[in-house]
């Protein structure tokens, strides 16, 4: 178990690698910060004592290198547009964005799962063919404009909810909604199909002739058994709800990771950036992670040693 | 033509004819999604290609006397006006010009690169296997957008920049998918029969191996057509993608945020044509799927 966990935390390490590296060059490729950072009217000097204070002045190697080495020991640098840790500035965006993606991901399992479930169970009824609709629309809408005309309705028109900002449970109803709405048509789909799957098997047959609740033969025999392929979507589908955060975040001005990203790509705030991609990154190996483990809570007979050799 | 005749003909090689145009159309109606999405991304074709004879307006044409005009409002204009007084309707249909092209081109050459690395690692595997899957592996550890957002603020946004990074977006599920096939259909015997017949490796693949990975390249293309309508438009919404004053759907609509309490069309128009052409693209996929090869059902995502 622990040498799982280590092997695979090992197996991440390359992947965090290449995609800071990644992020780095295009950042230095980008042009000098000094020239947005520093009014226009700084002199040379001024702008090489920025370049110094920053590490700028170095040689592209070194600075990886130095940003690897402090980012082992805890120390991202500090934010060019906050002057504060850039570890701090990130930290303190995180509860903002977790909120979002958690109340979207409940959304999404809570309505997602059981909609896919009946449809599945009453194929080809009306109901089975509303949630193929709502799915099909629901992969097909883009979140921004989604967000804008949930704010257009629900806001403006019937003045119902707030149209931004955060605090209040009002204020993310909307943006968990818009975010949702993605994942909720995924899981709709995959639960139908995996559950069409499912239902076919003798031992559904076996559930029914023994007498079993069509509740109990549904909760206990099917879903179980569809339930594999629904957690796979949620460990992918978190680098979509990421993605997606930075266009809910701007559209509600919520105060999370994705509008701090998306403005510090624009200040090229290097420290910022990094500090967050290698955040993301991080997350994203310990969410696959967790649904590995997961399936072998599920399904003794997946082999946690099994799946780390795959 | 005599030459090519004499071939075995492959379905990529059948010659072009009005009624092979519709055995297509009539195959296409046996799968309702395949109708109605192929319909619509007919229309959208058509609207996109002939734009200049439907609209009589250009896009970025300016006139403050008819600003702000409503839906309806005017039969010359009948999806309204902006705030600058330029037609909506012209807005939309060169926008949907822009949005195919550079979805189009994304797509073209997500494929050719995909489709290329998905071959050369399922049959000749090796190091070259290792270090294209790892590549992969690398990109899918890592949100998209945030990736493509980086690179086209970084390295500033223009069509070409656009176009390589939905690109990037792109080839990895080609890849992935082909080579999964690849890796079964090389074990079958008509591989070991080109190769006692001495084919070289070249011809494996491209005789032999591409035209049996046709029918998933082109499922897969329909829903990256899809995804990458919606990728430019979202980048084009935070002002990354498609630059003024050429219209996008995407920066339609953040244009229009600004209006939102006056003038509810600037913001809904182009996101309805965006939906309808993404929904039409995923229907064309999923109808393609059921005809062309069901063995694909978890392709999409």
């Amino acid at each position: 178990m622990v040498a799982f966990l280590i092997r695979r935390l090992l197996q991440a390490v390359p992947a965090l690698l290449g995609v800071t590296l990644v992020v780095f060059l295009l950042l230095h490729a980008s042009g000098d910060p000094s020239s947005f950072m520093l009014p226009p009217e700084a002199s040379e000097s001024d702008r090489q004592a920025f370049r110094h204070a920053y590490g700028l002045d170095q040689p592209l190697h070194t600075q990886y290198g130095l940003f690897l080495w402090k980012a082992v020991q805890g120390d991202l640098g500090r934010s060019i547009a906050y002057g504060a840790p850039a570890a701090d500035v990130l930290l303190k965006r995180v509860p903002a964005t977790l909120e979002l993606a958690l109340a979207s991901t409940a959304l999404a399992l809570l309505l997602g799962i059981p909609s896919g479930i009946l449809a599945a169970f009453r194929q080809n009824s009306p109901f089975d063919y509303l949630v193929m609709l709502g799915a099909t629309l629901g992969q097909s809408i883009a979140g921004f404009w989604l967000g804008l005309m949930l704010i257009m309705v629900v806001s403006v028109q019937l003045g119902l909810l707030p149209a931004s900002g955060r605090g209040t449970l009002a204020q993310l109803v909307l943006p968990a909604i818009t975010l949702s709405t993605w994942l909720m048509a995924l899981m709709a789909r995959m639960t139908r199909s995996a559950m069409l799957e499912v239902l076919r098997r003798d031992y559904i047959r076996t559930a029914y002739a023994k007498g079993l609740q069509t509740r109990v033969v549904l909760a206990r025999h099917a879903l179980k058994n569809a339930l594999i392929p629904i957690i796979t979507l949620l460990g992918v589908s978190f680098s979509y709800q990421m993605g997606g955060a930075v266009i809910v975040e701007t559209v509600f001005s919520w105060p999370g990771v994705g509008t701090l990203v998306f403005d510090s790509v624009l200040r090229r705030d290097y420290p910022v950036v990094l500090a967050t991609v290698l955040f993301v990154g991080l997350v994203f190996v310990l969410i696959n992670l967790l649904v590995d483990l997961c399936y072998s809570v599920i399904d003794p007979r997946i082999r946690l040693e099994r799946s780390a050799a795959r | 033509m005599s030459a090519e005749a004499a071939r075995p003909t492959t379905l990529a090689r059948r010659p072009f004819t009005p009624s092979s145009l519709g055995l297509g159309l009539r195959w296409l109606g046996r799968s309702r999604a395949a109708t109605f999405g192929g319909t619509v991304m007919a229309a959208i074709g058509l609207a996109a290609i002939f734009a200049p004879l439907l609209t009589s307006y250009a896009y970025d044409a300016q006139d403050f006397a008819i600003a702000s005009l409503p839906p309806l409002a005017s039969l010359a204009h009948p999806l309204g006006t902006d705030q600058f007084g330029r037609d909506i309707l012209s807005r939309v249909l060169y926008g949907a010009r822009v949005s195919l092209a550079v979805s189009l081109s994304g797509m073209l050459v997500a494929s050719a690169v995909g489709v290329a690395a998905g071959l050369l690692s399922a049959y000749l595997g090796g190091a070259l296997d290792a270090v294209l899957m790892r590549l992969a592996d690398v990109q899918l550890s890592f949100p998209y957008l945030i990736l493509a957002i980086a690179m086209m603020a970084l390295l500033g946004p223009s069509l070409p920049l656009l176009v390589v990074v939905l690109a990037v977006r792109g080839w990895v599920n080609y890849a992935r998918t082909i080579r999964g096939i690849v890796l079964s259909l090389k074990e079958e015997e008509f591989v070991a029969a080109a190769i006692v017949a001495g084919a070289s490796p070249g011809r494996i693949i491209l005789r032999h191996l591409l035209p049996n990975v046709l029918a998933p390249i082109i499922v897969l293309s329909s829903f990256e057509l899809a995804a990458m309508m919606l990728t430019e438009a979202s980048l084009s919404f935070l002002g990354l993608g498609v630059q003024p004053p050429m219209p996008s759907w995407g920066s339609m609509v953040s244009q229009g945020r600004d209006y939102i309490y006056t003038s509810w069309w600037l913001t809904t128009i182009p996101g309805l044509a965006l939906m309808l052409a993404v929904l039409g693209a995923n229907q064309l996929g999923d109808g393609l799927r059921d005809l062309l090869d069901p063995r694909l059902r978890g392709a999409r995502l």
